[in-house]
């Protein structure tokens, strides 16, 4: 049942997205065609400039579209009048939201993989290979340094950290959505409530942990740490990306079961 | 065949006695291969174990049988069809008379009416 | 003989106010049920909570021996009273989902009667009227091969020809094996499909017996009887 949950899932979410696609690639197609009718004068840079603005907003358009979709598929497909046929599915809550969540990660993949190929397409012929070179350069400059495993790692853990932080905004989206369909009439106030408190609650969560660091710090209690930190700068920034990895992913794991929980046990269909 | 219905009354006896209507009448004819249980729940838009109990109650009267894997048949002996139509008839009539004096009629009134509308 | 559906003490607040009080109640397969009562009577609880779209507050619900899950979905057939269409979808594609997740789902019939109704499988459905939206959904749901059909107001929002249409389809579809619970306030439309018939005010059962003795033992059609029973 997973398989033709995921199915449907992705049919939804290239029907809604392949136009945007459409979009973003003839845009980068046509900042490529323009360049080959390069000369000073000063049309060419106003219908380049104005296709490389294009080219922007669209990759723009395409980061917002992803994000809203996710938020909207979620809301219709559970909370409205879909809901009545999604949850008499022979399938369980833990599956739906498990492949709702992962869909949703594929095409924010997906999404930044087409607007790196349509990048590609719009700097296609010497200014790619420069950047290529130049990025190559980078690559074997910074690799000697710190080694070429630190190295990889590093982009490894990035990509990671970037991976959980989407996901995490996701799920609190999702969480957020849950809590709001408990109450009839005002889903959408409570929903932008609950935001606004987690919101608040994280900003407060960091200022506390600053304050502690500052006073620490002052009474100079932090020191010893601080020079460990210095003569390891390597092993702990690998140790601190992890850590963050971790952290997030439990985060995202806790506001996952939870919204779990309410939409197994207080589902509030109209 | 139509199917006229009182739901005030309990359904599967009006069944049976509408068959036997037919039966009796010979508009079914001896032998001849009735409908089906769903065939009649469907046409008199009634719950199929309501015509199923009723074709039941037929057969145990012996008005209709039934052949495995073939369905059901109108019986030789179509007496039992026509006492229960005799039956029905009185009790009709007794309804009408009964109807007639709540309208203020007497028995001679009446049979007078009845003569009247004949002609 | 199998008990298709079982409710034991069923109870359902929501906070101060009680949907369903302590309902006991056990229907058999091979039967038409209706289930009458006014508006916010629990008729809708009792529907939600088979469905596993509710949780009781205490009690116990079973269906087909199990309690609503997974495994009692793929044997359900529940026609809410409101669209439950994905509107982006055209009728062909909804078809198919249904036969992705239901085992039990009968594609020829579906067509079939898509056809007799008039219905193009490639519209899309956010383009079919009203009433053709209920017609999709009541044919989805009818093609199942379900054990227990839960159908709230099937009738109410379609045009008179529909309606005997719809009567005729549960007919059809009957088998020995399945049930029908039928949840309506039109009840002299439906009164002679019904097997039995159960009454339910302010989330308690006040009747629940076969059509033929309510006839029997009070001389009028059980609609005689609800408004009776019902009266301000």
């Amino acid at each position: 049942m997973v398989g033709k949950l995921f199915k449907h899932e992705i049919k939804y979410y290239i029907r809604s997205l392949m136009f945007v696609e459409i979009i973003l690639f003839a845009v980068a197609l046509m900042t490529r065609i323009i360049q080959f009718l390069e000369n000073d004068s000063i049309i060419y840079d106003i219908v380049f400039g104005s296709s490389v603005i294009m080219l922007v907003i669209t990759t723009l358009a395409a980061i917002f579209l992803i994000v809203v979709m996710g938020v909207v598929r979620f809301y219709k497909n559970l909370f409205s009048h879909e809901g009545y046929l999604t949850f008499t599915l022979p399938v369980s809550p833990m599956q739906h939201l498990f492949v709702k969540l992962s869909t949703y990660m594929l095409f924010v993949i997906v999404t930044v993989f087409s607007i790196l190929v349509a990048l590609s397409i719009a700097t296609f012929g010497d200014v790619l290979v420069e950047l290529v070179k130049a990025g190559a350069y980078l690559f074997e400059y910074v690799g000697d340094r710190i080694g070429h495993l630190s190295l990889i790692m590093y982009a490894v853990e990035f990509i990671l950290l970037l991976l959980v932080s989407v996901a995490q905004q996701m799920i609190i989206y999702y969480f957020c959505m849950s809590v709001g369909q408990l109450t009839g009439k005002n889903r959408i106030w409570l929903s932008l409530g609950v935001y606004f408190i987690i919101y608040i609650a994280t900003q407060v969560f960091e200022t506390i942990l600053i304050v502690i660091y500052s006073i620490l710090d002052s009474a100079n209690a932090l020191d010893g740490i601080i020079d460990y930190i210095g003569n390891h700068i390597e092993g702990c920034a690998h140790f601190g990306l992890w850590f963050m990895i971790v952290f997030y992913a439990l985060v995202s794991g806790v506001y996952f079961l939870v919204s779990h929980r309410i939409i197994s046990r207080k589902l509030n269909l109209e | 065949m139509k199917w006229e219905l009182d739901k005030s009354r309990a359904i599967c006896p009006q069944i049976c006695e509408q068959l036997c209507v037919g039966i009796a009448s010979g508009e079914l004819e001896s032998g001849a291969k009735l409908f089906s249980v769903r065939e009649v729940a469907v046409s008199a838009g009634v719950n199929p174990n309501t015509v199923q109990k009723s074709f039941e109650q037929l057969e145990q009267k012996g008005i209709i049988y039934s052949i495995r894997g073939s369905g059901w048949y109108v019986g030789d002996d179509t007496s039992a069809a026509k006492e229960m139509v005799t039956k029905l008839i009185s009790e009709k009539t007794l309804e009408y008379f009964t109807q007639m004096k709540a309208l203020g009629l007497d028995e001679t009134e009446i049979k007078q009416y009845v003569k009247e509308w004949q002609e | 003989m199998s008990e298709l559906l079982r409710c034991e003490n069923l109870t359902k607040n929501y906070g101060s106010t009680t949907a369903l009080d302590e309902i006991n109640l056990s229907v058999e397969n091979g039967k038409i049920i209706g289930l009458l009562g006014p508006n916010g009577s629990g008729k809708t609880t009792l529907i939600k909570l088979l469905n596993g779209l509710l949780t009781p507050t205490s009690g116990e619900i079973f269906v087909n021996g199990k309690k609503p899950g997974v495994e009692t979905k793929s044997v359900v057939a529940y026609l809410p009273d409101n669209s439950f269409l994905y509107n982006w979808m055209t009728v062909e594609q909804i078809v198919d989902m249904f036969c992705d997740f239901y085992a039990d789902f009968r594609p020829d019939l579906a067509y079939k009667m898509l056809l007799q109704l008039g219905i193009d499988p490639t519209r899309k459905l956010k383009k079919l009227s009203k009433g053709n939206k209920e017609k999709v959904c009541l044919i989805l749901v009818m093609s199942r091969n379900a054990l227990l059909y839960v159908l709230d107001e099937p009738i109410a929002a379609v045009d008179p020809a529909t309606r005997d249409y719809v009567i005729s389809t549960i007919i059809n579809n009957y088998n020995h094996d399945a049930s029908v619970i039928i949840s309506t306030h039109l009840i002299a439309d439906i009164e002679s499909i019904l097997d039995e018939a159960i009454f339910i005010n302010k989330g308690k059962i006040m009747l629940h017996k076969t059509v033929d003795e309510i006839r029997d033992e009070n001389g009028c059609s059980v609609d005689q009887l609800f408004r009776e029973v019902f009266r301000w």
